[in-house]
Protein backbone atom coordinates (compact mmCIF):
# COMPACT_ATOMS: atom_id res chain seq x y z
CA UNK A 1 0.00 0.00 0.00
CA UNK A 2 2.56 2.49 0.86
CA UNK A 3 4.40 1.88 -2.40
CA UNK A 4 1.72 2.32 -4.05
CA UNK A 5 1.06 5.41 -2.51
CA UNK A 6 4.39 6.21 -3.00
CA UNK A 7 4.52 5.67 -6.52
CA UNK A 8 1.53 7.66 -7.22
CA UNK A 9 3.40 10.61 -5.18
CA UNK A 10 6.15 10.76 -7.08
CA UNK A 11 4.11 10.00 -10.95
CA UNK A 12 1.90 13.21 -9.97
CA UNK A 13 4.77 15.65 -8.57
CA UNK A 14 6.37 14.65 -12.36
CA UNK A 15 3.43 15.39 -14.12
CA UNK A 16 3.58 18.40 -12.32
CA UNK A 17 7.20 19.24 -12.70
CA UNK A 18 6.96 18.38 -16.55
CA UNK A 19 3.76 19.97 -17.37
CA UNK A 20 5.72 21.15 -20.79
CA UNK A 21 7.44 19.22 -23.13
CA UNK A 22 8.99 20.97 -25.95
CA UNK A 23 9.00 18.91 -29.24
CA UNK A 24 10.07 19.53 -32.34
CA UNK A 25 9.67 22.67 -34.71
CA UNK A 26 7.28 24.86 -32.51
CA UNK A 27 4.71 21.82 -31.58
CA UNK A 28 4.80 22.21 -27.72
CA UNK A 29 2.90 19.93 -25.41
CA UNK A 30 1.14 20.92 -22.54
CA UNK A 31 0.50 17.73 -20.29
CA UNK A 32 -2.90 20.01 -19.01
CA UNK A 33 -4.20 19.37 -22.71
CA UNK A 34 -3.16 22.96 -24.13
CA UNK A 35 -1.02 22.64 -27.04
CA UNK A 36 1.31 25.79 -28.26
CA UNK A 37 2.34 25.88 -31.73
CA UNK A 38 4.98 28.49 -33.10
CA UNK A 39 4.49 29.25 -36.99
CA UNK A 40 4.50 32.43 -38.97
CA UNK A 41 1.81 33.93 -41.50
CA UNK A 42 1.81 33.33 -44.91
CA UNK A 43 2.90 36.74 -45.23
CA UNK A 44 5.64 36.57 -42.66
CA UNK A 45 4.04 37.47 -39.57
CA UNK A 46 5.75 35.28 -35.91
CA UNK A 47 2.74 34.21 -33.55
CA UNK A 48 2.22 31.37 -31.46
CA UNK A 49 -1.24 29.78 -30.83
CA UNK A 50 -2.03 27.95 -27.94
CA UNK A 51 -5.46 25.86 -27.64
CA UNK A 52 -6.39 22.44 -26.02
CA UNK A 53 -7.69 20.70 -29.66
CA UNK A 54 -5.53 20.18 -32.71
CA UNK A 55 -8.61 21.58 -34.99
CA UNK A 56 -9.03 24.70 -32.62
CA UNK A 57 -5.29 25.33 -33.11
CA UNK A 58 -5.91 24.98 -37.00
CA UNK A 59 -8.82 27.23 -36.74
CA UNK A 60 -7.10 29.87 -34.81
CA UNK A 61 -3.88 29.65 -37.53
CA UNK A 62 -6.67 29.54 -41.04
CA UNK A 63 -8.73 32.74 -39.61
CA UNK A 64 -5.28 34.64 -38.32
CA UNK A 65 -3.61 34.07 -41.67
CA UNK A 66 -6.92 35.30 -43.56
CA UNK A 67 -7.62 38.50 -41.60
CA UNK A 68 -3.53 39.30 -40.77
CA UNK A 69 -2.30 39.35 -44.37
CA UNK A 70 -2.96 41.79 -46.99
CA UNK B 1 16.76 -0.77 -3.51
CA UNK B 2 14.39 -3.52 -4.76
CA UNK B 3 11.48 -0.64 -4.12
CA UNK B 4 12.83 1.89 -5.43
CA UNK B 5 13.08 -0.21 -8.75
CA UNK B 6 9.91 -1.12 -8.25
CA UNK B 7 8.18 2.24 -8.11
CA UNK B 8 10.40 3.44 -11.10
CA UNK B 9 8.86 0.34 -13.13
CA UNK B 10 5.54 1.41 -12.34
CA UNK B 11 6.19 4.99 -12.86
CA UNK B 12 7.81 4.06 -16.28
CA UNK B 13 4.24 1.84 -16.57
CA UNK B 14 2.03 4.90 -15.69
CA UNK B 15 3.86 7.44 -18.45
CA UNK B 16 3.37 4.74 -21.03
CA UNK B 17 -0.56 4.49 -19.88
CA UNK B 18 -0.51 8.04 -19.98
CA UNK B 19 1.58 9.30 -23.25
CA UNK B 20 -0.16 6.20 -25.52
CA UNK B 21 -3.34 7.13 -24.35
CA UNK B 22 -3.31 10.87 -24.96
CA UNK B 23 -3.24 10.57 -28.71
CA UNK B 24 -6.24 8.45 -29.04
CA UNK B 25 -8.27 10.86 -26.64
CA UNK B 26 -7.44 13.93 -28.80
CA UNK B 27 -8.55 12.13 -32.14
CA UNK B 28 -11.39 10.86 -29.93
CA UNK B 29 -12.12 14.39 -29.27
CA UNK B 30 -11.79 15.22 -32.81
CA UNK B 31 -13.82 12.83 -34.53
CA UNK B 32 -17.02 13.01 -32.52
CA UNK B 33 -20.18 12.21 -35.08
CA UNK B 34 -20.04 15.76 -36.49
CA UNK B 35 -21.65 15.78 -39.63
CA UNK B 36 -24.94 15.43 -40.33
CA UNK B 37 -25.78 14.43 -44.18
CA UNK B 38 -27.93 16.10 -45.97
CA UNK B 39 -27.99 14.93 -49.32
CA UNK B 40 -26.08 13.08 -52.32
CA UNK B 41 -24.12 15.27 -54.90
CA UNK B 42 -26.03 15.17 -58.47
CA UNK B 43 -23.67 17.69 -60.03
CA UNK B 44 -21.33 20.30 -58.98
CA UNK B 45 -20.94 23.93 -60.76
CA UNK B 46 -17.75 26.21 -59.95
CA UNK B 47 -18.15 30.02 -60.49
CA UNK B 48 -15.50 32.76 -60.77
CA UNK B 49 -16.70 35.29 -58.46
CA UNK B 50 -15.26 39.43 -59.86
CA UNK B 51 -15.37 40.95 -56.57
CA UNK B 52 -14.47 44.68 -55.27
CA UNK B 53 -13.68 44.39 -51.86
CA UNK B 54 -12.98 48.18 -51.40
CA UNK B 55 -16.02 50.19 -52.73
CA UNK B 56 -13.71 53.34 -53.12
CA UNK B 57 -11.29 51.45 -55.00
CA UNK B 58 -12.09 50.12 -58.70
CA UNK B 59 -8.58 48.64 -59.03
CA UNK B 60 -8.73 46.12 -56.05
CA UNK B 61 -11.40 44.14 -57.78
CA UNK B 62 -10.01 40.30 -57.12
CA UNK B 63 -11.25 37.07 -57.78
CA UNK B 64 -12.10 33.82 -55.84
CA UNK B 65 -14.20 30.64 -57.36
CA UNK B 66 -17.44 29.14 -55.69
CA UNK B 67 -18.68 26.06 -55.78
CA UNK B 68 -22.37 24.65 -55.87
CA UNK B 69 -23.02 21.59 -55.27
CA UNK B 70 -26.84 19.95 -56.11
CA UNK B 71 -28.72 17.03 -54.65
CA UNK B 72 -31.71 15.76 -55.40
CA UNK B 73 -33.69 17.91 -52.70
CA UNK B 74 -31.15 20.24 -51.24
CA UNK B 75 -27.80 22.25 -52.43
CA UNK B 76 -24.95 23.97 -51.09
CA UNK B 77 -22.81 26.80 -51.96
CA UNK B 78 -19.40 28.09 -50.91
CA UNK B 79 -16.02 29.79 -51.49
CA UNK B 80 -14.14 26.67 -52.86
CA UNK B 81 -11.04 27.94 -50.90
CA UNK B 82 -12.99 28.08 -47.85
CA UNK B 83 -14.40 24.47 -48.45
CA UNK B 84 -9.98 23.34 -48.57
CA UNK B 85 -9.14 25.16 -46.05
CA UNK B 86 -11.62 23.26 -43.97
CA UNK B 87 -10.60 19.80 -45.36
CA UNK B 88 -6.83 20.68 -44.97
CA UNK B 89 -7.94 21.26 -40.93
CA UNK B 90 -9.92 17.91 -41.18
CA UNK B 91 -7.22 16.16 -43.07
CA UNK B 92 -4.22 17.60 -40.56
CA UNK B 93 -6.30 16.43 -37.19
CA UNK B 94 -6.65 13.07 -38.66
CA UNK B 95 -3.05 13.05 -39.70
CA UNK B 96 -2.03 14.57 -36.72
CA UNK B 97 0.77 16.34 -39.13
CA UNK B 98 0.56 19.74 -37.59
CA UNK B 99 4.41 20.77 -39.13
CA UNK B 100 3.18 19.89 -42.73
CA UNK B 101 0.50 22.32 -42.44
CA UNK B 102 2.33 24.74 -40.89
CA UNK B 103 4.87 24.97 -43.17
CA UNK B 104 2.39 25.11 -45.98
CA UNK B 105 0.66 27.52 -44.36
CA UNK B 106 3.93 29.90 -44.33
CA UNK B 107 4.43 29.07 -48.09
CA UNK B 108 1.17 30.13 -49.09
CA UNK B 109 0.21 26.60 -49.70
CA UNK B 110 -3.03 26.60 -47.76
CA UNK B 111 -6.10 28.31 -49.81
CA UNK B 112 -6.81 31.58 -48.05
CA UNK B 113 -10.34 32.99 -48.59
CA UNK B 114 -12.46 36.27 -48.16
CA UNK B 115 -15.89 34.13 -47.92
CA UNK B 116 -16.43 32.02 -44.83
CA UNK B 117 -20.25 31.66 -45.60
CA UNK B 118 -21.92 28.11 -45.77
CA UNK B 119 -25.06 28.02 -47.72
CA UNK B 120 -27.76 25.35 -47.50
CA UNK B 121 -30.25 25.76 -49.84
CA UNK B 122 -33.87 24.09 -49.55
CA UNK B 123 -32.51 23.05 -45.72
CA UNK B 124 -34.78 22.92 -44.07
CA UNK B 125 -37.76 22.53 -46.53
CA UNK B 126 -38.24 26.10 -48.20
CA UNK B 127 -35.40 27.83 -46.20
CA UNK B 128 -31.65 28.46 -46.55
CA UNK B 129 -29.45 28.00 -43.32
CA UNK B 130 -26.18 29.79 -43.59
CA UNK B 131 -23.74 29.31 -41.29
CA UNK B 132 -20.83 31.92 -41.30
CA UNK B 133 -17.98 32.32 -38.72
CA UNK B 134 -16.48 35.61 -37.15
CA UNK B 135 -13.18 34.93 -35.37
CA UNK B 136 -13.70 31.59 -33.68
CA UNK B 137 -17.24 31.63 -33.34
CA UNK B 138 -19.46 29.62 -35.97
CA UNK B 139 -22.98 31.19 -35.99
CA UNK B 140 -26.18 29.61 -37.94
CA UNK B 141 -29.26 31.59 -39.20
CA UNK B 142 -32.23 30.90 -41.60
CA UNK B 143 -34.25 32.43 -43.89
CA UNK B 144 -36.80 31.33 -46.45
CA UNK B 145 -35.87 30.67 -49.98
CA UNK B 146 -38.69 32.58 -51.75
CA UNK B 147 -36.90 36.11 -49.87
CA UNK B 148 -35.37 36.57 -53.40
CA UNK B 149 -38.73 37.95 -55.38
CA UNK B 150 -37.59 37.85 -58.74
CA UNK B 151 -39.00 39.72 -61.72
CA UNK B 152 -38.55 37.99 -64.60
CA UNK B 153 -37.96 40.18 -68.05
CA UNK B 154 -38.51 38.97 -71.46
CA UNK B 155 -35.04 40.36 -72.48
CA UNK B 156 -32.92 36.89 -73.64
CA UNK B 157 -29.54 36.26 -74.54
CA UNK B 158 -26.34 34.01 -75.19
CA UNK B 159 -23.77 33.09 -72.21
CA UNK B 160 -21.33 29.75 -72.19
CA UNK B 161 -23.55 28.79 -75.37
CA UNK B 162 -26.91 28.99 -73.33
CA UNK B 163 -29.79 31.21 -74.00
CA UNK B 164 -30.29 32.65 -70.78
CA UNK B 165 -33.05 35.07 -69.59
CA UNK B 166 -33.43 38.05 -67.45
CA UNK B 167 -34.20 38.19 -64.38
CA UNK B 168 -33.86 40.93 -60.84
CA UNK B 169 -34.09 41.35 -57.73
CA UNK B 170 -33.14 43.43 -54.61
CA UNK B 171 -31.06 41.66 -52.02
CA UNK B 172 -28.86 42.42 -48.94
CA UNK B 173 -28.58 46.01 -50.17
CA UNK B 174 -27.88 45.62 -53.96
CA UNK B 175 -29.50 45.56 -56.95
CA UNK B 176 -29.26 42.22 -58.48
CA UNK B 177 -29.48 40.85 -62.58
CA UNK B 178 -29.23 37.20 -63.00
CA UNK B 179 -29.47 35.30 -66.61
CA UNK B 180 -30.52 31.91 -66.29
CA UNK B 181 -30.84 29.01 -68.42
CA UNK B 182 -34.06 27.37 -68.37
CA UNK B 183 -32.93 24.85 -70.78
CA UNK B 184 -31.08 23.48 -67.51
CA UNK B 185 -34.01 23.06 -65.21
CA UNK B 186 -32.20 23.56 -61.99
CA UNK B 187 -33.47 26.03 -60.12
CA UNK B 188 -30.32 27.03 -58.50
CA UNK B 189 -27.39 29.34 -57.85
CA UNK B 190 -24.76 30.32 -56.66
CA UNK B 191 -24.71 31.89 -52.83
CA UNK B 192 -27.99 32.33 -52.00
CA UNK B 193 -28.98 33.62 -55.27
CA UNK B 194 -31.73 30.31 -56.27
CA UNK B 195 -35.32 30.52 -57.37
CA UNK B 196 -35.20 31.49 -60.89
CA UNK B 197 -36.79 28.38 -63.52
CA UNK B 198 -33.39 27.67 -64.67
CA UNK B 199 -29.57 27.22 -63.79
CA UNK B 200 -28.38 30.66 -62.87
CA UNK B 201 -25.29 31.14 -65.39
CA UNK B 202 -24.19 35.00 -64.49
CA UNK B 203 -25.61 37.08 -61.55
CA UNK B 204 -23.97 40.66 -60.97
CA UNK B 205 -24.79 43.80 -58.95
CA UNK B 206 -25.72 47.00 -60.51
CA UNK B 207 -22.90 48.79 -59.37
CA UNK B 208 -20.65 45.38 -60.52
CA UNK B 209 -19.39 45.13 -57.11
CA UNK B 210 -19.89 41.29 -57.36
CA UNK B 211 -20.10 39.33 -60.32
CA UNK B 212 -20.57 35.66 -60.36
CA UNK B 213 -20.23 33.54 -63.63
CA UNK B 214 -20.13 30.14 -64.49
CA UNK B 215 -16.96 28.41 -65.61
CA UNK B 216 -18.01 24.70 -65.31
CA UNK B 217 -20.46 21.89 -64.24
CA UNK B 218 -19.30 18.30 -63.87
CA UNK B 219 -20.43 15.26 -62.30
CA UNK B 220 -19.58 14.85 -58.72
CA UNK B 221 -16.01 13.23 -58.90
CA UNK B 222 -14.65 14.40 -55.03
CA UNK B 223 -17.34 15.49 -53.41
CA UNK B 224 -20.23 12.94 -52.99
CA UNK B 225 -22.40 14.30 -50.42
CA UNK B 226 -23.65 17.67 -48.92
CA UNK B 227 -22.84 17.64 -45.20
CA UNK B 228 -23.92 19.90 -42.48
CA UNK B 229 -21.95 20.16 -38.71
CA UNK B 230 -24.10 22.08 -36.42
CA UNK B 231 -21.76 20.85 -33.40
CA UNK B 232 -20.77 24.17 -31.73
CA UNK B 233 -22.71 26.51 -34.35
CA UNK B 234 -24.35 29.30 -32.23
CA UNK B 235 -27.86 29.82 -33.44
CA UNK B 236 -28.92 33.64 -34.04
CA UNK B 237 -31.18 35.97 -36.14
CA UNK B 238 -29.94 37.27 -38.99
CA UNK B 239 -29.64 40.56 -38.14
CA UNK B 240 -27.90 40.01 -35.01
CA UNK B 241 -25.41 38.25 -37.02
CA UNK B 242 -25.05 41.37 -39.14
CA UNK B 243 -24.59 43.85 -35.98
CA UNK B 244 -21.81 40.96 -35.04
CA UNK B 245 -20.39 41.43 -38.90
CA UNK B 246 -20.32 45.04 -37.72
CA UNK B 247 -18.90 45.26 -34.70
CA UNK B 248 -15.63 42.64 -36.23
CA UNK B 249 -15.67 45.03 -39.02
CA UNK B 250 -14.94 48.19 -36.10
CA UNK B 251 -12.20 46.63 -34.12
CA UNK B 252 -10.98 43.30 -36.08
CA UNK B 253 -8.13 43.00 -34.02
CA UNK B 254 -10.24 43.18 -30.54
CA UNK B 255 -13.18 41.08 -31.13
CA UNK B 256 -10.47 38.33 -32.68
CA UNK B 257 -8.52 38.12 -29.84
CA UNK B 258 -11.73 38.21 -27.52
CA UNK B 259 -12.86 35.18 -29.77
CA UNK B 260 -10.27 33.29 -29.05
CA UNK B 261 -9.85 34.25 -25.42
CA UNK B 262 -14.24 32.65 -25.14
CA UNK B 263 -13.00 29.22 -27.17
CA UNK B 264 -9.72 28.78 -24.48
CA UNK B 265 -7.17 29.41 -26.52
CA UNK B 266 -4.34 32.29 -27.24
CA UNK B 267 -3.13 34.55 -29.30
CA UNK B 268 0.42 36.25 -30.03
CA UNK B 269 2.19 37.75 -32.40
CA UNK B 270 6.06 38.36 -32.19
CA UNK B 271 5.19 42.19 -33.31
CA UNK B 272 1.72 43.35 -32.34
CA UNK B 273 1.97 46.69 -33.43
CA UNK B 274 2.55 45.26 -36.97
CA UNK B 275 0.05 42.61 -36.76
CA UNK B 276 -2.70 45.20 -35.65
CA UNK B 277 -1.35 48.14 -38.37
CA UNK B 278 -1.88 45.08 -41.07
CA UNK B 279 -5.44 44.22 -40.22
CA UNK B 280 -6.69 47.87 -39.37
CA UNK B 281 -5.47 48.41 -42.77
CA UNK B 282 -7.36 45.30 -44.31
CA UNK B 283 -10.47 46.30 -42.53
CA UNK B 284 -10.05 49.95 -44.09
CA UNK B 285 -9.88 48.29 -47.65
CA UNK B 286 -12.32 45.48 -47.05
CA UNK B 287 -14.95 47.60 -46.29
CA UNK B 288 -17.68 46.50 -49.45
CA UNK B 289 -19.66 42.53 -48.18
CA UNK B 290 -21.59 40.80 -50.70
CA UNK B 291 -24.41 41.26 -48.16
CA UNK B 292 -24.48 44.77 -47.21
CA UNK B 293 -27.05 44.88 -44.56
CA UNK B 294 -29.89 42.27 -43.06
CA UNK B 295 -32.92 43.40 -45.06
Amino acid sequence: MRKKILTLGLFVILLLGLAKITTVRGVELDLSGITCIRFTTSCGHPAVACGSSTEQLLNMVIIMNNYYCP
Amino acid sequence: MKLIRTILKDLAFLFFVLLTSMPVYSNAQNHRGTKKTLDSVKLMCFYDLLFQPDSTDANSKITEEFLLLIGNNTAYSESTNSYLSRQSISETVASGNIEGFLSDLALGRIPRTRFNTQIYINYPIEKITVIDRIGMDLYSYTQNQNELNWIIHPEKREIKGYTVQKATTTYGGRNWTAWFAPEIPLNFGPHVFQGLPGLIIKVLDTKNHYEFSLRMITNPEIIESIDINTQNVISICKSGFFELRDRLKDNPHGVLMQSIQSSGGSFQFDDETSAQQTINENARRRNNPLELRAD
